[in-house]
């Protein structure tokens, strides 16, 4: 019987290099979930694969990817100190660099180990079809490696997250947008079908399409699932909850987040109303490309005299009571392949203002609420707003609590399976290689 | 004040090498000696007279400290040679290491970026300050207060904004510096003088009373120019970086760029963006951007800290100009556009016309396309002569 196999090698070669899973990681791992047990009812069995030692796919057994995932979603939070002098800066960030340089001679070893361990070859066979749904981009040979398997007659499924890098490469270092577009444009020679996780993605993919000579080439959309499983509520969290009202961003740091719009706002908020009825400003993520101005004119501010914290470490535990507790949520960014901490404030029951740029208004649909991210008297305004009604916004939680379905991950798993099949079947001879 | 000051101590401490203010300085001071014996100045901690070549060496643009530069190039080289498999392993670590060589040159560069000129006696010169002199300062930084105990006389024409009304944007130091001016100095004041309404706001707001506002400034390059002509590029011109507002300026850009090329990477409806001026000091992020995009696909050119005949070419070449700072006390890129007869976009609380909304790309982006579309006249020239604005200091130091 033909079987679907979903590429996790992403999940591990991330964990080796971070602490935190970022937003496709998690994806993955809820989708492996669920997708596991869909398979399992429909009498299949789902495979997980990642790179071997020689460049091929090598089977991976789910309790050693639950471990992986468990280790990168749970520990304390660490937060760190919010003023330095520029010589602290130094040397805090040089002490990062060595342990970052440890860790990689620490993670080559167990990293061996797995390989020639429990990572048994198994081949794939004709008729089984490949799902890749993770950041294959920073995998290398990833390209070669599904072009391998689908000249042995694997189908091969793409899950498009976004194509940013192509979009707005000036987030982007030129290396990075160049491995993304051939690890792109490698993928859409293989693939014998795509999906994409929003609407904009797939107009985004269409136009990238279109643009290579490809026109009428079907994307499919895929309604990702709601929240994340196994998130404990944990006295240890609560100890790191503010004791004052506090409006959350989690997001990693990165200057398409638009993070300074939000510390402009917090800005005009402080000069126009007394300080303390200007709730905290909680930033939960880890710095990452293009934040170094914007750290630096937190830090010169002291953290806009305490009115913004930022917790670049907190664990799984800490991020759920931080979104069970905060006033509201903020998303003010500039470009998004999807929105996931919009669904899961919304999954919290919290409100959420959100950007209307690219597919967050998809995600947030009618229970969230929007702004413009490039306009940012409009943006206070909205936020004065909210400040200034505190039953208003009672109200709209009351909504949100009553009004919205989470999609569980089991029916996006059930329409990633259903897709996955009849694309594989639909294309399957369609292209090189097939059987 | 009361009197015709029998000598002005130009002060430049505090400004910022490279910026706007520097150039204002430069500009001002043989002007007002036309009218009155006029010294450049320092002070550190006594007053120090400088002449006009190390005026000019210690304003000149800050050069970066080249060897952290050479470190992080080597890394980068390095780690690009790697095996793939490994350059994925070592990625997070070697950017680290340039963010921790970013840091450390922001340290290398407060330890090495001191004044050039020997420090002569730096107490011999106060004696020389004396009744009748007006110490001028064009920045806050510092405490000036001493000097009234000379006789002087204490005045302010600010040419500094940033570091009274943006600490967040400004190098520590001078946060600090601008921190003790204003507890010490600014109510000492006996003159106050502003080039913008927002200037005399923000010192207002800091405890500043009586802010006469006499100040229209005068254009530096222009006198170059040959008026009339209308070029091909949309000029920016203004501090690149955060605090000159060079983001919102790339945001509005990158919106225009979507609809001018919808996927298909056409870019000929667009003119050339050129960004001209002084490389402030949040400016990386900025420049990366600029670097990872190649220029947004070639449409945006940059010329960091351009000297005056550079900046003439660029404003005869311009179509228009925009000035997306958010912050001026001396609003240079408008009056040098207004100077060159190009029309000007410029963010309104900055200057004093109905101008791009602060913070506002999306007000930014439907003005540029409007202008694009359809080019606005050339204007009338407005020149004013350095001599006009050194008779209006002088008569305000008068009264």
């Amino acid at each position: 019987m033909s079987r679907l196999w979903l590429d996790m090698g992403d999940l591990l070669s991330f964990a080796a290099e971070f602490r935190r899973p970022s937003g496709i990681q998690r994806v993955l791992f809820e989708l492996g979930s669920t997708l596991r047990d869909h398979e399992a009812a429909a009498g299949r069995v789902l495979g997980f694969c990642g790179r071997g030692v020689d460049d091929g796919f090598v089977e991976l057994h789910w309790t050693e990817i639950a471990a992986v995932f468990d280790r990168l979603s749970a520990d304390g939070p660490t937060p760190r100190r919010t003023r330095e002098t520029p010589f602290q800066t130094a040397w805090r960030t040089q002490i990062d660099a060595m342990a970052a340089m440890a860790g990689v001679a620490l993670a080559a070893l167990p990293r061996r180990r797995r390989r020639s361990g429990t990572g048994q070859a198994k081949p794939m066979a004709p008729g089984d079809v490949l799902l890749v749904a993770g950041a294959g981009w920073a995998e290398s040979g990833h390209v070669s490696r599904v072009g391998t398997a689908r000249r042995t007659g694997i189908g091969v499924v793409l899950l498009v997250h976004d194509i940013i890098p192509l979009r707005r490469p000036e987030w982007f270092t030129p290396a990075e947008t160049q491995r993304f577009g051939a690890w792109l444009d490698g993928m859409l020679e293989h693939a014998t079908g795509l999906l994409a996780i929003s609407a904009a993605t797939a107009r985004d993919l269409k136009a990238h399409l279109i643009a290579r000579g490809e026109v009428g080439r079907e994307v499919a959309v895929i309604r990702l699932g709601d929240g994340f499983s196994g998130v404990s509520h944990d006295l240890v969290a609560r100890a790191y909850m503010p004791t004052r009202p506090f409006v959350l961003f989690v997001s990693t740091i990165e200057l398409r987040k638009n993070h300074l719009l939000l510390v402009e706002v917090w800005r005009c908020l402080l000069a126009s109303r007394p300080p303390d009825t200007v709730p905290l400003l909680v930033f939960v993520g880890r710095e990452g490309g293009l934040s170094t101005d914007l750290m630096r004119q937190l830090r010169a501010s002291a953290f806009l005299d305490g009115q913004v914290k930022v917790l670049t470490d907190a664990s799984d535990a800490v991020i759920a009571e931080l979104y069970r507790r905060c006033s509201f949520t903020v998303f003010p960014s500039l470009y998004e392949g999807w929105g996931l901490p919009v669904t899961e404030s919304l999954a919290a029951g919290r409100p959420c203002l959100a950007s209307l740029a690219t597919s967050l208004p998809e995600a947030g649909g009618k229970l969230a609420r929007y702004h413009d991210p490039l306009d940012l008297a409009g943006t206070t305004r909205i936020i004065e707003g909210l400040l200034d009604d505190p039953a208003a916004l009672e109200v709209w939680a009351e909504e949100i609590r009553g009004g919205f379905q989470p999609v569980p991950w089991s029916r996006a798993a059930a329409e990633v399976s259903a897709a996955s099949w009849s694309a594989a079947m639909a294309r399957r001879g369609d292209r090189d290689g097939s059987p | 004040m009361s009197g015709k000051p029998s000598r002005v101590w130009l002060d430049i401490t505090g400004i910022v090498p490279g910026s706007d203010g520097a150039v204002f300085a430069m500009a001002l001071a043989p002007a007002l000696g036309r009218i009155v014996d006029t010294r450049l100045c320092i002070r550190r901690p006594g007053l120090d007279e400088i002449g006009d070549a190390e005026a000019r060496s210690l304003l000149k643009p800050v050069q970066r400290d080249r060897r952290t530069d050479r470190v992080a190039a080597a890394v980068r080289a390095r780690v690009s040679s790697l095996r793939p498999d490994l350059r994925r392993a070592l990625s997070r670590a070697a950017r680290l290491q340039l963010h921790a060589l970013d840091s450390w040159q922001a340290v290398l560069t407060r330890s090495t970026a001191k004044p050039t000129i020997p420090v002569l006696d730096t107490m011999r010169d106060t004696a020389r300050i004396g009744a009748g002199d007006v110490l001028l300062m064009l920045a806050p930084a510092g405490d000036a207060t001493r000097f009234h105990a000379c006789g002087a006389r204490l005045a302010l024409l600010l040419a500094e904004l940033l570091p009274l009304c943006r600490a967040d944007q400004v190098s520590e130091r001078q946060s600090q510096e601008a921190a003790l001016w204003v507890r010490t100095t600014l109510q000492a004041l006996d003159a106050t003088m502003v080039c913008t309404a927002e200037a005399a706001s923000v010192l207002q707001d800091a405890g500043a009373a009586d802010l006469p506002r006499i100040i229209a400034a005068a254009p530096t390059v222009t006198a170059m120019l040959d008026p009339g002509r209308a070029g091909g590029t949309v000029l920016a011109l203004g501090e690149i970086g955060l605090g000159g507002n060079t983001l919102m300026l790339l945001q509005a850009w990158r919106e225009l760029l979507d609809e001018a090329q919808p996927g298909a990477g056409r870019t000929d409806r667009l003119p050339t963006l050129v960004i001209a001026g002084p490389v402030g000091h949040l400016s990386s992020t900025i420049l990366a951007q600029l670097r990872n995009s190649a220029g947004y696909g070639g449409t945006v050119r940059l010329v960091p800290d351009p000297s005056a005949a550079v900046l003439a070419d660029l404003l005869v070449d311009a179509r228009f100009c925009i000035c997306p700072a958010a912050h001026e006390a001396w609003p240079r890129g408008v009056i040098e556009c207004q100077g060159a007869g190009k029309a000007v976009l410029a963010v309104a609380a900055s200057t004093d016309g109905e101008g791009i909304e602060t913070g506002n790309a999306r007000d930014l982006t439907a003005r540029l396309r409007g202008w694009i579309a359809e080019p606005p006249a050339l204007v009338a020239p407005v020149r004013r002569a350095w001599d006009d604005v050194a008779g209006e200091i002088m008569s305000v130091l008068t009264r």
